[in-house]
């Protein structure tokens, strides 16, 4: 802010004094001679904010006579791209000093403290952290600002002055362009050659947050595409009040849809958009759309199903191995979704450690019966009961599937094994590949994986080896919980919290059970629990929290600062290297 | 030599994915920047940062060692070097990437061509005090080779240098002239210090001679890949689905549809395609998406195509678009980066996989292995691990072969050991000058 003087702020009295000397005779003034006043009065001490919409020709005018006058962007985190690039364009074209207004908490901070979307569930607090709390901190400090009002916008600025007194800010608000219609606005902006935002021109009349924003129809009032579905249509900034507005029939619109101010990229639609839905230009009618773009969630659902589809492809005898947990859950939708109208055309493979949640179990049997596929179940309590594997001293068994499933792969004759493993959950993990050979004894050897290329997939093995695919390797915990919530996936509902008995060892809460066993010192206490990932029961730790439904568990996820086999899986904070080690012994 | 937002077409890059490789030569950094920019994007967990601050502590470095949060494997963290690819995810609040980490190790050439296969973008590391290496040139070449849609530089460590202009100037001109004789014309050069953190995330203050973007800004804008509607339809048929009683539903007893990945371009309800290698024609009569009728769909979705006429496809045939259908071929000319241990000679046989295609294949000829030094062709009889080179295969059947030059997905193939089972080598299909044109041809057979 270089060019705000360090001389002592005027008073209140002072600065509303000005204001009604000015408000005598500025009726009829043009655009130009209120900027002209604002100089005279204001060098130095004034604002202009803008929102890089509609509103660039206002530090256009301003700095005719004041050139470097601060201009306040409001740097959101949410804006669209366009919107960033009108900021660097009008930075260019400009005599302006560009001032970027940042909200205390970036994007993932107010994620993490309230919840992912915020705007979804609360847009006004939104807006209040984003926006107002923002620019009246920084307000504070000028003893006048700039707008870009218009009384065409709504009826609510249909008597908008051009100079006021701002009860709210204490500060003279000045709008020099109160009185322009849109073409006026676009005829300066064309004259003096001001970057508009150039989204204007397609369907946006009116611009804010992209998650907030959007193109509205011929004849809809302007401002109807902001905050779309709520009722809300001003942010706060402008004015305080909880009055509702109608639609005013303005020529706007239709005024816009004859316009080109340059030559850009038409509109695409930016609305949260279900998974369903791809990205494509919201005018687009037969062969003249551009702009199509898969949304990041769709792209991983279709290279997870090509993938599946591969696999089954060239291999004889593929399998899932399927926990009931999140992930293999996740594989079974995409693999119902990747032969549809077909069944699954392979069967589910579990590998019972005998210590499972009773829940999990119940929903595994449900899903299958469900889904119409065979399950093969491959018991470690057979293993142990017969003397081929031992119990540990510490009871948990998930280091002793690996026998198990190997016999398993072996005994079905299975070539292809689907896995939902993902490259973000370990640092060992993110070297595996989509489609990994494992030798006849199942070992995993990183330092002879081959290379993976475009999305050639190479799955040829000799006889006794077999594959790993996972599916669901470019995905993170938290693309698992949007999929999860776009797709309305239903999972074992210890995912969701619940009142349990539980106790605390080594920083994890363990439920109370038949194979999880409190020492003497350990204290059983009941508490709001939810569990992230579903393993051996005796080694799986639940975390504390409230987390009700879907939308709740990803507001957590997208705040958690720990990774999910970091939290809860004893067996993986064993050594730094374990998880390598299981993994080269043939373990998932 | 900077770059600007505004140089990037101004598509909307919000809510996509990016997929990134990133490549360097020992020492330079790398790891440093993949911590950073994990670290800087808030994308480290608490557990995994404390578990690096711990390390650090241990081998008694006075600040966080950033490397740590990326070096995944035991032997790597024996030997201090990176020896795989290794993927890492992190988000901003405008989109997602996927970086393919990828060894900054000699003899490990082949992990850059695996990471940059599927990479948007590559980012290049080099050390501004060393400038452009030998290994620099090799990966710039590589990514020409496979044709990586945006490179960028991270001219990194410039706080050993004082943050000086003309030091990183010095380096980005000579950048720029390696490029320029790779035909590479899109190439961004960034001044960083990932060790400080400077123009990862935030745009620095010391060097305010630089006005571009910082690393992470660049790479939020970059559009990913070409727009779709510029690219022919290709449609690599994975499999017919065709459930007959088993459906999940009688209603569907005799429906029949092809399902894949879109690999190119756009298909809507209606359009005329032509059916390769055989060339039959018909119209695409429905478009599933898993139950849902979709009216059109474009790459890289993953469809099933209903079409009208009672055509029988399997497996390997391709649906293209029926005014611009390629024509197939039993001879492929090409460039291979060989991946094996195992010399490539003419008379080797191969299994090469091209789409959902997989077909026999003898060496024919070898034309030729590209210097790396001199980024020139040289003659050669055999290829070797690392070698880069241009040969003839001839096919036991036709492969709808197109030019990776203008179509990456339909355009690649992997060579495969038959007995083996192992992939030999990445190839792209580019037809070019034979032995005898060598003197006469410069570079542009490379890329």
């Amino acid at each position: 802010m270089t060019s705000v003087t360090t001389d002592l702020r005027r008073s209140a009295a002072e600065l509303k004094a000005l204001v009604t000397q000015a408000q005598q005779v500025c009726a009829d003034w043009s655009a130009d001679d209120v900027a002209a006043w604002t100089a005279q009065h204001f060098a130095g001490r004034v604002a202009v904010a803008c929102s890089m919409a509609g509103d660039t020709v206002v530090p256009h005018l301003i700095a005719a006579h004041l050139p470097g006058v601060d201009v306040l962007f409001l740097q959101t985190g949410y804006h669209f791209a366009e919107t960033i690039e009108t900021r660097d364009a009008l930075a260019r074209a400009a005599a302006v000093t560009i001032v970027d207004v940042l909200p205390t908490l970036s994007v993932a901070e107010q994620d993490a403290q309230y919840g992912a979307r915020l705007h979804e569930r609360d847009p006004s607090l939104c807006c209040q952290l984003r926006k107002v709390d923002p620019i009246n901190a920084t307000l504070a400090g000028y003893e006048a600002w700039v707008t870009g009002v218009r009384r065409e916008d709504n009826v609510l600025r249909a008597h908008t002055p051009l100079i006021e007194w701002d009860e709210a800010h204490q500060l003279v608000k000045i709008n020099p362009i109160a009185a322009w219609s849109f073409d006026e606005l676009l005829d300066y902006a064309v004259t003096h050659q001001v970057p508009v935002n150039p989204l204007l021109t397609q369907g946006y009349p009116s611009i804010g947050c992209a998650p907030c924003t959007r193109a509205v129809a011929p004849g809809e009032d302007p401002r109807a595409g902001r905050w779309a579905g709520l009722a809300k249509t001003e942010c706060g900034l402008h004015n305080s009040s909880d009055q509702t507005i109608t639609p005013v029939e303005t020529t706007f619109v239709s005024a816009l849809q004859n316009v080109s101010l340059s030559p850009s990229e038409p509109v695409v639609e930016r609305a949260e958009t279900p998974l369903a839905e791809v990205s494509t230009s919201s005018t687009s009618e037969g062969g003249s759309a551009r702009g199509r773009r898969l949304s990041q969630l769709k792209e991983l659902e279709s290279e997870a199903i090509h993938i599946i589809r591969e696999a089954v492809s060239e291999l004889e005898r593929p399998v899932l191995l399927f926990s009931g947990g999140k992930d293999s859950v996740v594989m079974l939708h995409l693999a119902a979704k990747a032969f549809w109208p077909a069944p699954v055309p392979f069967p589910l493979l579990h590998v019972d450690t005998g210590h499972n949640f009773p829940e999990v179990l119940a929903y595994r049997d449900a899903e299958v019966e469900r889904r119409g596929v065979r399950l093969i179940v491959t018991k470690v309590q057979d293993y142990i009961d017969d003397g081929r594997l031992l119990e540990r001293a510490d009871g948990t068994r998930n280091p002793l599937q690996t026998q198990p499933l190997l016999d398993a792969i072996a005994e079905g004759r299975f070539d292809a094994v689907f896995g939902g493993g993902r490259r973000d959950e370990e640092k060992a993990r993110a070297k595996e590949r989509v489609v990994s050979l494992r030798d006849e004894f199942g070992q995993w050897d990183p330092r002879n994986q081959r290379p993976e290329l475009w999305n050639l997939y190479n799955p040829r093995h000799r006889p006794g080896e077999h594959v790993r695919v996972f599916p669901l390797s470019n995905w993170t915990e938290l693309d698992v919980w949007r999929y999860i919530e776009a797709e309305a996936i239903e999972l074992p509902e210890l995912y969701y919290a619940h009142q349990r008995a539980v106790f605390e060892r080594d920083g994890m809460l363990l439920a109370v059970g038949e194979y999880s066993q409190p020492k003497p010192s350990e204290q059983i206490v009941t508490r709001t629990v939810r569990y992230r990932t579903v393993g051996d029961m005796s080694c799986t730790g639940a975390v504390e929290s409230d987390a009700a439904g879907v939308a709740d568990v990803l507001a957590e996820v997208a705040a958690t600062r720990i990774t999910e086999r970091g939290a809860t899986r004893a067996d993986d904070r064993l050594t730094e290297a374990a998880m390598e080690d299981r993994k080269k012994e043939g373990y998932f | 030599m900077s770059a600007t937002l505004t140089d990037i077409s101004s598509t909307d890059t919000t809510g996509t994915l990016l997929r990134m490789a990133t490549a360097g030569s020992v020492d330079d950094g790398k790891s440093t920047l993949v911590g950073r920019l994990l670290h800087d994007s808030k994308s480290v967990l608490t557990d995994q940062l404390a578990a690096v601050e711990r390390v650090s502590k241990e081998k008694g470095l006075g600040i966080v060692d950033l490397a740590l949060l990326t070096d995944g494997l035991r032997a790597e963290r024996e030997q201090g070097i990176t020896i795989d690819v290794a993927y890492r995810y992190f988000a901003t609040a405008k989109r997602t990437f996927v970086l393919a980490d990828c060894p900054g190790h000699v003899q490990y050439t082949r992990n850059t061509v695996t990471g940059s296969s599927t990479a948007d973008v590559l980012v290049l590391l080099v050390d501004v005090r060393k400038g452009v290496l030998e290994q620099t040139r090799r990966h710039l070449a590589v990514a020409a080779l496979l044709r990586v849609p945006h490179l960028v530089f991270a001219v990194n460590k410039i706080d050993l240098v004082d943050f000086d202009l003309a030091r990183f100037d010095a380096v980005a001109a000579e950048i720029a002239e390696v490029a320029a004789g790779l035909g590479i014309e899109d190439v961004r050069c960034v001044p960083v210090s990932a060790l400080l953190g400077d123009n990862i995330v935030d745009r620095s203050e010391r060097t305010p001679w630089y006005d571009g973007p910082s690393m992470l800004e660049l790479l939020e804008a970059l559009p990913s890949g070409t727009p779709v509607e510029a690219e022919p339809f290709r449609f690599p048929v994975q499999l017919t689905i065709r459930p007959q009683a088993a459906a999940l539903d009688p209603q569907y007893a005799e429906y029949r549809g092809y399902a894949g990945q879109i690999a190119s371009g756009v298909v809507r309800v209606g359009d005329r395609v032509t059916v390769l290698p055989l060339g039959r024609r018909t119209t695409v009569a429905g478009i599933d998406d898993a139950g849902a009728e979709l009216s059109e769909a474009f790459a890289p979705m993953s469809v099933t195509l209903r079409l009208a006429d009672e055509v029988d496809i399997t497996r390997g045939e391709l649906i293209a678009g029926a005014v611009d259908a390629p024509t197939p071929t039993c001879e492929v000319d090409g460039l291979v980066c060989w991946l094996s241990d195992q010399a490539l000679r003419p008379g080797s046989r191969v299994l090469l996989k091209h789409t959902t295609r997989t077909v026999q294949g003898i060496v024919k000829e070898i034309k030729g292995r590209l210097d790396l030094d001199t980024l020139g062709p040289v003659e050669a009889e055999a290829l070797t691990l690392n070698d880069i080179g241009r040969v003839t295969i001839r096919l036991a059947a036709p492969i709808v072969a197109e030019d990776y030059g203008t179509s990456r997905r339909t355009g690649a193939f992997l060579l495969v050991d038959p007995q083996m089972g192992s992939t030999l080598a990445a190839g792209m299909i580019r037809p070019g000058p034979a032995i005898d044109d060598f003197e006469a041809e410069t570079l542009n057979w490379s890329i």
